[in-house]
């Protein structure tokens, strides 16, 4: 069973999004792929305050929305994707939130 | 002449500009559709660990995605890279290599599930609109160079035909001269037209190709709309709007033009649009400026030498009954005629309707009222009569094949002339004309009270004029 099935697949997407653009909200031109964003949101609410945490955050389990919230990001323009080389010449597709001024020159985090 | 240089280099300016981004916006298009699988990331690697469970999960995936060429590859390749991020991870918490595959694909979800989330996703509203507005740059780029490639078509084919002819005329093939005495309106007719239906082609399948490409979906999607719009907007310019020389064949070719459009749409849309080059851009953007050029100094000399005549006869000799005037109506009889006889007159442009007007004027003595002068006249009228070519040799005169004339038109007072204005432009076959001023006398029968003169026209309208004209 996954997040997408049932009627909850519209406010799942939504609260998905959000803890995307959580995710890539505070790095500083640092460039992640989706693996990665999905990691960081995990620790972004297992590192919150108890208070402060939301009923229901991602599960580990559970990927089925990160894609499609990424991909919805990128076609409204809250978030930029490129392809970019590693080391090994491997390209990884990688994510970053959009701004109005240029980025300088980005980092990619993969693990 | 005059060139009014502003209007000129918005023109020119506007439509360079329109090409390019239309060139620009289609090249960028044309990548997303037609993508080479070797431009993402990794591709599912035969013999790899898992790599028939992947290739087949992102086959399931692929058949619910529908996005373009580009857009599918880039999906694969980033979920080939997650899985095998995913294994890498599982492994090292003690996944076996079997179970971390079904592991990493089953944290993905139901394949078909992922492919509709992922297709919901590119499909943005506001990509839809970014097509939809691209769809009309790409249209009005592609107008104008579809336009200047229907001109080359045109005088191509034009001159292949000439040749034809010619070689045909060398080795003794008698043709029949089916464009004479018809000024080029037929072939000016033919080329208008195929100027137009490639414009139209063009447009729509530019409109369809760069939607397509913006809004992330497939060709055949969006070319239903577009082949509604480029039915109904190229439609009415051709069968309404575009207006100039007509003849059958021209507008046959014009009332193609809404299915030529359709057709852009739909026929193989599919398949990529053939590759405009640096060169050729340049090229075209030149021709639009000389053939604007050569089109604007050419109707110029044209409007200067062809707009207005005199209403006095030809200067050949010849006797007064080579014209055949008496078929219109027998010369008043001079004691009847007005004070200070009819002088002379002419005709023009009627610059208000774009008609011919005629002018003949009454009193040669600006101290004598012409109204009194007419006051043995009645029904005062021009009469325009089917005549023998101006422009072949001869006096010319009323053709007196034709019991009737040809238009009709009441004589207007207006100072010291008498004037009207008929539409020979908007009569299929009106040739050559000639207008004589008649009116009925005090013994009730119609004279003429003046020669008049005649001149040549050739119908100028829409399509649609064309076929409610009269004959």
């Amino acid at each position: 069973m996954n997040r997408s099935d049932g009627s909850g697949a519209l406010s799942s997407l939504a609260d998905e999004r959000q803890w995307v653009l959580d995710a890539v909200e505070d790095l500083d031109g640092v460039v992640l792929t989706g693996p990665v964003i999905f990691r960081r949101m995990h620790e972004r609410l297992t590192d919150a305050e108890p208070g402060a945490r939301p009923e229901a955050g991602p599960n580990p389990g559970d990927q089925s929305l990160l894609y499609p919230a990424l991909h919805s990001l990128e076609a409204d323009g809250r978030v930029e994707a490129t392809w970019v080389s590693d080391a090994n010449g491997l390209r990884h597709r990688t994510y970053r939130k959009r701004r109005l001024l240029p980025h300088r020159p980005g980092r990619t985090q993969r693990s | 002449m005059t060139i009014d240089w502003l209007p000129a280099f918005g023109f020119f300016g506007g439509g360079g500009a329109l090409l390019i981004t239309a060139v620009t916006l289609v090249r960028r298009c044309e990548r997303r559709l037609g993508h080479r699988p070797d431009e993402s990331g990794p591709p599912v690697t035969p013999g790899q660990t898992g790599a028939d469970e992947i290739s087949a999960y992102l086959d399931r995936m692929t058949t619910e995605l529908r996005l373009p060429a580009a857009d599918v590859a880039e999906v694969r390749a980033e979920l080939v890279d997650h899985v095998h991020d995913s294994m890498a991870s599982l492994e090292a918490e003690g996944f076996e290599p079997e179970r971390a595959i079904r592991e990493a694909l089953g944290r993905l979800g139901p394949p078909a599930e992922l492919g509709r989330q992922l297709r919901v996703a590119h499909q943005s509203t506001r990509r839809l609109l970014a097509g939809a507005g691209g769809g009309v740059i790409a249209a009005g780029g592609g107008f104008v160079l579809g336009y200047l490639g229907g001109i080359a078509l045109g005088l191509l084919g034009f001159l292949a035909v000439f040749a034809v002819v010619a070689l045909l005329a060398a080795a003794g093939v008698h043709l029949p001269n089916i464009i004479a005495n018809d000024d080029g309106t037929t072939i000016n007719s033919l080329l208008y037209a195929t100027t137009l239906l490639v414009a139209a082609a063009v447009a729509t399948r530019y409109a369809v190709r760069t939607s397509a490409g913006l809004s992330r979906r497939a060709p055949r999607t969006v070319a239903v709309f577009w082949a509604v719009a480029g039915a109904l907007v190229f439609g009415w310019l051709a069968i309404f709007e575009m207006r100039g020389p007509q003849s059958w064949p021209g507008v046959a070719l014009e009332l193609c033009i809404p299915v030529v459009a359709i057709a852009a749409a739909f026929v193989r849309v599919e398949r990529p649009m053939p590759h405009v080059g640096r060169w050729a851009i340049i090229v075209s953007a030149i021709s639009l400026v000389v053939l604007s050029l050569g089109l604007v100094v050419s109707s110029g000399v044209s409007v200067s030498g062809s707009a207005s005549g005199s209403a006095t006869l030809p200067a050949t000799s010849f006797e007064m009954s080579d014209l055949h005037l008496d078929t219109v109506a027998p010369m008043a009889p001079a004691a009847w005629l007005p004070e200070g006889i009819i002088t002379g007159g002419g005709w023009g442009s009627d610059s208000t309707s774009g008609g011919t007007r005629v002018d003949d004027t009454v009193g040669a003595d600006p101290a004598v009222p012409t109204a009194p002068s007419l006051k043995n006249w009645h029904e005062v009228r021009f009469e325009a009569w089917r005549a023998l070519p101006m422009d072949e040799p001869g006096p010319g005169g009323i053709d007196t094949r034709y019991s009737a004339p040809l238009a009709i038109q009441p004589a207007v007072l207006s100072g010291n002339s008498l004037s009207a204005v008929f539409h020979f432009e908007r009569l299929r076959d009106a040739g050559s004309w000639w207008v004589v001023l008649t009116a009925v006398g005090p013994d009730g029968h119609r004279y003429r009270i003046g020669d008049g003169g005649g001149g040549n026209s050739s119908f100028n309208g829409s399509a649609w004029d064309w076929l409610t004209a009269p004959q």
